[in-house]
């Protein structure tokens, strides 16, 4: 049999490396879209949010993603929200500890743009509004772009985890193959290299954007 | 016509007091030139006048304008113009972007105008070669002189200098002070916080000195670096001269 | 209203023994995973460039998988080629792997990030090699990397929940036993949850204490007292080393 066995398994290898873009990609929009709300909102200082949005941080940043997305999928269940699927609480959960992890690196990425731009563009006559979006972010984001590459980096490995509440991302798939066939060394190098296939890259890009920052 | 007038001004920061009570007045096409130890409060003062400071008393008026009412504040950016001793130029856009960005979104000016508008800026400033450049691409006395035309373009009644060429290398001063003078004898009405002696005795109409966030003496440059009255103010300028 | 959190605490002997597994796995892991990142860390500034390839090859490849999927490696499929590890043995060595890569590159960023200029004043007052190391360079890289070195620590903490997927009852696996049994789904993940704060609050704040008392001048410069541990994590990644 061999690696013939793994061949015979591509389709389902192939349906599983979907299913983990797929939650990766909807992470990566959703966790970016939350992070830079609540990273602005940090950063900004208000007074009536601070304690919220810590909270929020503290209770993500300081708890494992599994036990965070185990109590989404059955505390939905428990609340009457039958069949919530696996890939919505797969979602819901990364989403919220992505966003948590991409908050601070946009806050962090605000406040290290210098006070003296800030001022500069309060001189010229700038609104705050206009100062967030033609003077601050602009900068923010070359800061930013290189940890938020790293970031998506984590994400992707991260919906692995779904894998705990049944969604069929590679690793299950993985699992299930070696149900089959067992062969287990060769499935999993097989999954591990499609893994690195998508997240080398990122990190050679994250690499250079990030010696690109220093030299700017 | 006064520009300017600050009336007892107190300025802290916490228990900190670093303005104790300011008066000063400044007339239309005044160049006044304000000197002191660092740390004395120059800085503080500029700041206060064009609302990067809130104030704990007193009052500011520019051109008739309570600054020092929180609803009017921010009409000081109208008129009063400000240049940065770090030139705090906008390193993601080129340097005629950062002379045209406030005439579009502030001003409403469309495109092409603010264009044109901006390069005659960089233009007054000797700069209009490098209207592509990016900040980090030019020498910070090219930086420091895009920061003023900046400034001009929005064509300001006031401008107000803290220490604009002390970041600069010796050789770069010159062409920074150049542009100054210019402006001086344009009839710009200037505030210049500098430690250039030579160009506050050339340019300036009157000197002010500011000793532990008060004005100790203030007068004609070719009085007051000659003859102070007040022996803080020898003591100063004996330092500063002698270095 | 309150039979559910009875029965709950009814399970407190399962859940401190389910913590006490937790932070011994954690400790044990952490305490491999800094020996293999001295060694990894070593290897990557080594003179050999056989030894500077494997240790690239250990990063890169550690760093681009799932830490679960190294973990399913070790328990599942290393048997398949003789190698037999109980979960708890399974846990310790796929987080330690795992910790040991990211130990690496913080390790040799630390010890990178010593100015070149220290090492010529250091060697220009006439300092010997190995006391350029001990005096000058060593307590400097101390400094920057003890911050990653205790989230990654707060890392390895959090991630032995993964271990739970291999049935030891770890807190995680606990967890999962007991809601499987009452169903009081919302009273157990709580419990769990802030047991896990707990853990990464009270690590966090030790190191802190730590930081502050070990080093001269102290780790976390003065003024408005703010506590560093997790929320200044990314901060520090931002503005780089
Ligand atoms: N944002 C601030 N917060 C606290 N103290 C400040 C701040 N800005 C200035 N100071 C203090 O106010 C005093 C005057 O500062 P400044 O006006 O910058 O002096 P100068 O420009 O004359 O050197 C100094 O003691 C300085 O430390
Ligand atoms: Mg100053």
């Amino acid at each position: 049999m061999g690696w013939q066995g793994i061949i015979d398994s591509s389709g389902i290898l192939f349906t599983g490396f979907v299913n983990t873009l797929t939650l990766s990609i909807a992470t990566i929009i959703l966790g970016t879209a939350l992070g830079l709300v609540v990273g602005v909102l940090r950063a900004a200082r208000i007074p009536a949010l601070r304690a919220p949005l810590r909270i929020y941080l503290e209770v993500f940043r300081g708890s494992p993603l599994l036990v965070q997305m185990l109590f989404i999928y059955f505390g939905a269940a428990y609340l009457g929200l039958r069949g919530v699927e696996t890939f919505i609480a797969a979602l819901v959960a990364l989403t919220l500890y992505e966003g948590a992890l991409i908050s601070e690196i946009f806050r962090a990425g605000i406040e290290a743009v210098p006070r003296g731009q800030r001022e500069a563009a309060r001189s010229i006559g700038l609104s705050r509004f206009q100062i967030e979006r033609y003077v601050i972010l602009p900068q923010t984001f070359t800061i930013v772009l290189p940890p938020l590459v790293g970031q998506y980096i984590g994400l992707v490995k991260d919906t692995a985890l779904a894998t705990a509440i049944g969604y069929f991302e590679l690793v299950r798939e993985g699992q299930a193959i070696i149900d089959r066939i067992g062969m287990p060394i060769e499935v999993f190098v097989v999954i591990a290299a499609i893994y690195f296939v998508i997240c080398y890259p990122m990190s050679l890009v994250a690499r250079r954007l990030e010696k690109r920052a220093l030299h700017a | 016509m006064t520009m300017i007038e600050l009336k007892n001004v107190h300025k802290s920061f916490d228990d900190l007091e670093v303005l104790k009570g300011v008066d000063l007045a400044v007339e239309k096409g005044e160049v006044v030139i304000i000197i002191g130890a660092s740390g004395s409060g120059k800085s503080t003062m500029l700041r206060v006048i064009n609302n990067l400071e809130p104030i704990q008393g007193g009052e500011v008026w520019v051109k008739g304008i309570p600054i020092h009412d929180p609803k009017r504040a921010d009409e000081v950016h109208q008129y009063v113009g400000m240049v940065f001793q770090q030139f705090n130029l906008f390193p993601h856009l080129t340097a005629l972007a950062n002379v045209t960005l406030a005439l579009q979104k502030v001003k409403k000016i469309d495109a092409g105008e603010a264009r044109r508008m901006g390069v005659a800026a960089l233009k007054r400033v000797g700069l209009e070669d490098k209207a592509g450049a990016y900040p980090a691409e030019l020498s910070g006395g090219q930086q420091q002189r895009v920061a003023i035309a900046r400034a001009l373009a929005l064509e300001p009644d006031v401008m107000l200098f803290d220490e604009a060429t002390s970041a600069l290398d010796p050789e770069l001063v010159g062409e920074v002070t150049g542009v100054m003078r210019q402006l001086a004898e344009e009839g710009m009405t200037m505030l210049v916080v500098t430690h250039e002696m030579g160009f506050a005795r050339d340019v300036g109409d009157r000197v002010v000195f500011i000793d532990e966030g008060q004005i100790a003496e203030e007068g004609p440059p070719a009085i007051l670096f000659t003859s102070p009255s007040n022996p803080r103010t020898k003591q100063f300028l004996y330092r500063v001269l002698h270095r | 209203m309150l039979a559910p959190w009875a029965t709950t605490f009814s399970y407190a002997p399962a859940f401190l023994n389910a913590l006490w597994l937790t932070t011994a796995m954690s400790v044990l892991a952490f305490l491999f995973a800094f020996i293999l990142g001295v060694l990894g860390a070593l290897a990557r500034r080594s003179h050999f460039r056989l030894l500077r390839f494997i240790g690239a090859v250990y990063v890169e490849g550690i760093r681009n998988t799932p830490v679960l999927l190294q973990l399913f490696m070790i328990y599942f499929a290393l048997p398949q080629a003789g190698i037999r590890f109980d979960a708890f043995q399974a846990g310790v060595a796929a987080l330690a792997v795992n910790a040991g890569a990211y130990l690496t590159e913080i390790i040799r960023a630390g010890l990178q990030s010593v100015p070149r200029g220290q090492l010529e004043a250091a060697r220009s007052i006439g300092l010997a090699p190995r006391d350029v190391f001990r005096s000058v360079v060593f307590p400097q890289a101390l400094r920057s990397v003890y911050p990653p070195v205790i989230n990654q620590f707060i890392q390895v903490i959090l991630g032995s929940s993964l271990v739970s997927q291999i049935a030891l009852p770890e807190l995680t696996n606990t967890a999962q036993t007991i809601n499987s049994q009452t169903l009081l789904t919302m009273h157990i993940f709580t419990v769990v949850l802030v047991l896990y704060l707990f853990l990464s609050n009270v690590t966090a704040l030790v190191a802190d204490l730590v930081g502050r008392r070990a080093f001269k001048p102290p780790l976390y410069p003065s003024g408005p007292r703010r506590r560093p541990g997790l929320l200044s994590r990314v901060g520090h990644m931002v503005r780089g080393s």
